[in-house]
């Protein structure tokens, strides 16, 4: 198993270096498996939820009712858009009447939640880098609006100033670490020190 | 019963026992018959001058000739001689005639010095020499019988020898390493009390001024000014040919469609104004469909009068993340053959030339997902050569990508982030897009949240000081 991946990853990484037209289709072939798997992945999962789904119905466990709309508006779906098509008019109502207004109700809680946070913080620990924190959204909140005919001398400048250096540069540092923390694990696993797959 | 310790493994045995109970090795030097018999003689023979009572009177000669510190050693007496020694056999064989060329003084205490070897050999006979020609030596290599004398090996104890610190330490690591795999609740803390009423008067300020900007009109917030990314994504778009594909990734979600179709729609309108033929792909499932909710939108606008059976083609969803990105770059007819209406999309004059992700005139990635965007750039980027990359990014995104774009060389060819930089777009076109309906609404609930954070802020502060100095005071500590 583990020579089956190493060999796998050293031959897509040495076919970024080395232009080979044989290396270029070996690579373009495991992705394309690569690719294969993960849709089947997918599927695999979306059974895999329907059945763990189906047992807790089965069972009368609680909140099997949740688990039961589940396994009807599923079964729904695959039979309409199965029927219909992906990209009818009818999947389109669903997708926009449905689903999007679902997930963005989600979303506009937290505004909610959130200004409801950064009143109270103060409340639960006041500290320096509380008040930095609470300082630093403020002045980018404010900065990003101007009311017509207000406007308070330097804010805008601040507020572009916080969004572009401080930010950018823990950004930055945020990508170098990232990619440090990717390479290493990359060779961790082309070594076989690291072995997700088992074996 | 006297007792005989094991020279292998120290226990002590009867002192008629041939082989140790313990270990079975030998105790005593293995001897033949033969040289037994023939010791036993010489043994006999020599006796009455050794041990008989002559030489107590000689002695007593000698004593008197003798120096005083000699006579001291010969009047000590004898080292006892353990039971079971026997007589080291090339002594016991000594010619009588040799014997009596030696002075008196000098075999005396030639016999104290065999007994001193006696006990010496008694003590450790490891090197004692049982047969052959050197039985009775010591320290010397053993003869072959000895070398090949096959008996029990001694048995040794396999447990290991720790102390009770290392003991510790062990317990310490395996308790360590068995939970690491175990199943440990979390802790429960107690949630931090939050008043439902606060949660109530938020939420209802919210959308009363929210939906009261939107009804009747409000506050007018200034337009935000002309940013640099904003100014080199739509001289990039500029630029282009008329009627050249372009490739736009609609890689949001549904949850944020309502900034992420805002900040796309006027770069997708600039688009559709130069008639450029969109194929449309997705690393996320729902994008797709996101994508076309979009293109409908802007078939609603009259004054692009957009065909959209003639002007785009969707792709569909694009599997296995960063790994179907690059593949995609390399071979998008490969890896996507046929777009969602189940049509080979791949023979139209549009896409016909197409045979890797550079070979379209621009490249568009629309994304709240830091992670995706980089998934773009390091994937698809270095396959792109001169093929401009353009991105529609999130505010949250945009801090996280912004280095792509400042790097030199550029990795990341135009920006437009948030919902300020779409309505500058418009603004560059005199358009009035989603963007742009929403600029007042969205400033007043900006402004709008600050206020009341700014005010709780205030508030929990003062409460804060107040029960800090009312703790520290006595009268309050006696509280």
């Amino acid at each position: 198993m583990a020579v089956i991946a190493v060999a796998a990853g050293l031959v897509v990484l040495i076919g970024y270096f080395l232009p080979m037209p044989l290396l270029g289709e070996v690579r373009a072939l495991f992705l394309h498996w690569a690719m294969i798997l993960f849709a089947i992945a997918l599927i695999v999962g979306v059974i895999n939820l329907a059945r763990v789904h189906w047992l807790k119905v089965a069972r009368r466990q609680p909140g099997y009712i949740n688990s039961l709309a589940l396994i009807l508006a599923l079964l729904f779906l695959v039979v309409v858009v199965g029927y219909f098509g992906p990209i009818s008019p009818v999947s389109i109502w669903i997708f926009n009447y449905i689903q999007v207004p679902l997930e963005s109700s989600l979303m506009a809680l937290l505004v909610v939640v959130l200004a409801l946070g950064g009143a109270r913080l103060f409340g639960r620990h006041l500290s320096l880098f509380s008040v930095i924190f609470i300082f630093s959204a403020l002045i980018t909140l404010l900065g990003s609006v101007s009311i017509i005919g207000f406007s308070v001398p330097g804010l805008d400048e601040f507020a572009a100033w916080l969004s572009r250096v401080p930010a950018t540069a823990g950004a930055r540092g945020i990508l170098l670490g990232v990619a440090l923390g990717a390479v290493a694990t990359g060779l961790r696993i082309l070594t076989g020190s690291d072995r997700p797959y088992g074996g | 019963m006297s007792e005989i310790r094991c020279s292998m493994c120290g226990e002590p045995n009867p002192d008629d026992l041939e082989f140790c109970q313990n270990c079975q090795a030998r105790l005593k030097p293995m001897q033949s018959t033969f040289e037994s018999e023939q010791s036993d003689e010489l043994l006999q023979q020599s006796s009455p001058e050794i041990q008989g009572n002559d030489q107590n009177d000689r002695r007593g000669e000698i004593n008197q000739e003798l120096p005083s510190w000699l006579s001291e050693v010969m009047s000590e007496p004898e080292s006892p001689v353990e039971p079971g020694f026997e007589m080291p056999e090339i002594e016991q064989q000594e010619p009588d005639a040799a014997r009596a060329e030696l002075l008196d003084w000098l075999e005396s205490q030639q016999l104290d010095e065999q007994v001193q070897e006696s006990e010496e050999v008694s003590q450790g006979d490891e090197g004692l020499i049982g047969i052959g020609p050197l039985a009775g030596l010591t320290g010397v290599l053993p003869a072959e019988p000895d070398i090949s004398h096959i008996q029990k090996l001694p048995s040794q104890s396999i447990k290991l020898q720790i102390t009770e610190k290392q003991l510790a330490h062990v317990e310490t690591l395996e308790s360590v390493i068995s939970e690491e795999g175990g199943y440990h609740p979390f802790e429960r803390k107690p949630a931090p009390e939050t008043s439902s009423v606060w949660r109530i008067i938020i939420a209802v300020t919210f959308f009363l001024v929210i939906l009261a900007s939107l009804l009747f009109g409000g506050v007018e917030f200034a337009y935000p000014e002309y940013s640099t990314e904003v100014l080199t994504t739509s001289q990039l778009i500029g630029s282009i040919p008329n009627g050249v594909p372009v490739l736009v990734a609609v890689d949001y979600e549904p949850a944020l469609s309502g900034e992420m179709d805002a900040i796309l729609m006027p770069v997708l309108e600039q688009l559709v104004f130069k008639s450029s033929y969109l194929a449309l792909v997705s690393t996320i499932p729902t994008g797709p469909l996101q994508a076309e909710r979009l293109l409908s939108a802007v078939h609603q606008e009259d004054y692009f009068q957009f065909k959209v059976a003639d002007q785009y083609t969707n792709l569909g969803y694009i599997p296995g993340g960063a790994m179907g990105l690059l593949g995609f770059a390399q071979s998008p007819n490969q890896i996507v053959p046929l777009d969602l209406t189940g049509n080979y999309p791949w023979q139209n004059p549009a896409l016909q030339d197409i045979s890797s992700v550079a070979d379209f005139a621009l490249v568009v990635v629309a994304t709240e997902k830091p992670d995706t965007a980089q998934n773009w750039i390091e994937q698809v980027k270095p396959l792109l050569g001169s093929t401009p990359l353009v991105m529609a990014l999130s505010a949250q995104a945009g801090p996280v990508i912004r280095p792509y774009y400042e790097s030199s060389p550029k990795q990341v060819d135009g920006l437009v982030i948030g919902l300020s930089d779409a309505v500058t777009y418009d603004n560059m076109y005199q358009r009035t897009s989603t963007a742009t309906v929403y600029w007042d609404t969205f400033s007043l609930g900006i402004l709008l949240a600050c206020l009341l954070i700014m005010a709780g802020a205030f508030i929990s502060a003062l409460v804060w000081l107040y029960k800090g100095m009312r703790a520290a005071s006595p009268k309050g500590s006696k509280a």
